[in-house]
């Protein structure tokens, strides 16, 4: 299994931790992840905003670094998998793509001919490794631990989401925390946004959402959470006081990158992992899995 | 007695809305109100409306829809798009008048940061996520060939 792998700009930045994670289970699973040199921001909905145009062809560039690879890529991220799977949708349409490579061209850059896929790591898991080889490699179960499932909005508007889930009502990663041998906790506000992209005009909102949300997760059972988007991470890990505060409630609800709860359960190394670079500490949860053997392969 | 008109007719305002990418499903919406019931952040904030949003748009009101910071307060989250009876696509309706705005050079935080965040993929690439707690205590990651980058967007705008 091979992919051309886009880490995006907080798993490149301010969430490496998220990157390290990824690396550390891809070589787990036997993935390999090709690194797109040269490959840019997907425009996390700003770009496409500031320079509508030149986000589709930033994004068109990005896939055919890939597409010479001859690989699909792979994100790990809600908003670049939107924004790279709706590009590579938009770019299909031959009138389109044709009038987007001759911004390439001018540019002085390889055109895309169309066809590569963009996914996300929760697909690839699912559906790549698929369900038997996944839950052979869980050397560490997580077995006892009440997973919240949190997917935020941007992967699940991503227009290939339905290939692997139910976007309205998603179970996916309920199903993966199943095969790691966590115990999901669904819960209403999930597939809810996280407030992102208001956060530099109106953070208290956003702090209100968040806080509606976890407590809504804690009220349902879960210990901690898990989401697939390193953004919804920079709001319900490093925003979890300020959401505390606004709501006046206690919150303390650890927040792991979806790569990082694989990695747990595959055994890996929680310093490896990096999640000693969270705000809201996740050692509850360490010291929970800690009493158990690492099953050896 | 009608004045005799002397500029061109000016297209209404939805219609250059409805001309901007995304912003096409406009033509469809009626408007009503059933979009405003998925939105996180009208149901927070009542000074929040995406039906007034757009009410304003089919008004021809478009230095006030512009200029308002509400266009920045949406999280384009896309939920709103679930509760249209018309298949409208309220969520892009509103980053096309966000295209606009930053057009027409509206100011205030939202817009900045669109901006300042606009010029960061340019010049690095990337976007720098400054906001966590504590810094990194690594080195981060290289940027993206930024001279490829600043190259394409900016063959982009000029076509
Ligand atoms: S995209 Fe904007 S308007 Fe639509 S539901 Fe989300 S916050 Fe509300
Ligand atoms: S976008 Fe749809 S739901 Fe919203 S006001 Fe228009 S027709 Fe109604």
């Amino acid at each position: 299994m091979r992919y051309a792998y886009f880490p995006g700009c907080a798993a490149s930045g301010s969430c490496r931790e998220l990157d390290d994670a990824t690396r550390g289970v891809a070589e787990d699973l036997g993935i390999e992840l090709v690194d797109l040199a040269g490959a840019a921001c997907c425009g996390a909905g700003i770009l496409q905003e500031t320079n509508p145009e030149g986000a589709l062809a930033v994004n068109a560039h990005t896939l055919s670094l890939a597409q010479t690879e001859g690989l699909d890529v792979l994100t790990v991220c809600g908003t670049c998998q939107l924004h790279l799977a709706r590009a590579a949708r938009s770019l299909e349409d031959p009138k389109t793509r044709a009038r987007v490579n001759r911004v390439l061209e001018k540019a002085g850059q390889d055109p895309y001919r169309g066809g590569v896929r963009v996914r996300h790591l929760l697909q690839v898991l699912l559906q790549d490794v698929g369900e038997r080889k996944l839950a052979a490699h869980v050397r560490r179960p997580l077995d006892g631990l009440a997973v919240g499932a949190f997917y935020g909005c941007n992967l699940l508007r991503d227009p290939g989401a339905d290939a692997y889930d139910t976007p309205e009502d998603p179970t996916s990663i309920e199903r993966l925390v199943a095969l790691l041998g966590g115990n999901a906790v669904s819960f209403r506000a999930r597939t809810a946004c996280c407030g992102f992209h208001a956060l530099a005009v109106r953070e208290d909102l956003v702090v209100r959402l968040s806080a509606a949300g976890l407590a809504e997760a804690r009220d349902a059972g879960a210990t901690m959470v898990a989401t697939p988007c390193p953004l919804c991470h920079l709001v319900l890990d490093a925003r979890q006081r300020k959401a505390a505060k606004a709501s006046g409630q206690t919150l303390n609800v650890p927040i792991l990158h979806l790569s990082q709860l694989v990695g747990l359960a595959l055994g890996i190394d929680p310093g490896r992992l990096g999640v000693d670079r969270h705000v809201v500490p996740v050692t509850p949860v360490i010291e929970k899995l800690e009493d158990r053997e690492v099953v050896k392969a | 007695m009608e004045p005799a008109r002397v500029r061109p007719e000016v297209p209404p305002f939805w219609v250059e809305v409805a001309s901007t990418p995304g912003g096409e499903s406009i033509a469809t919406c009626i408007p009503c109100e059933a979009c405003s019931s998925p939105c996180p952040i009208g149901a927070l904030d009542p000074g929040f409306s995406l039906p007034r949003i757009i009410g304003r748009v089919k008004a021809g009101r478009r230095q006030e829809t512009l200029a308002a910071e509400d266009l920045w307060t949406c999280t384009r989250c896309y939920a709103c798009a679930a509760g249209c009876p018309r298949h409208a696509r309220p969520g892009e309706i509103l980053g096309a008048l966000r295209q606009l705005a930053l057009r027409a050079g509206a100011d205030g935080p939202g817009p900045r940061r669109a901006r300042a965040l606009g010029a960061q993929v340019r010049e690095r690439g990337r976007i720098d996520l400054a906001t966590r707690g504590k810094p990194s205590p690594r080195r981060a990651r290289p940027a993206a060939s930024s001279a490829a980058v600043r190259g394409i967007l900016d063959a982009a705008e000029a076509s």
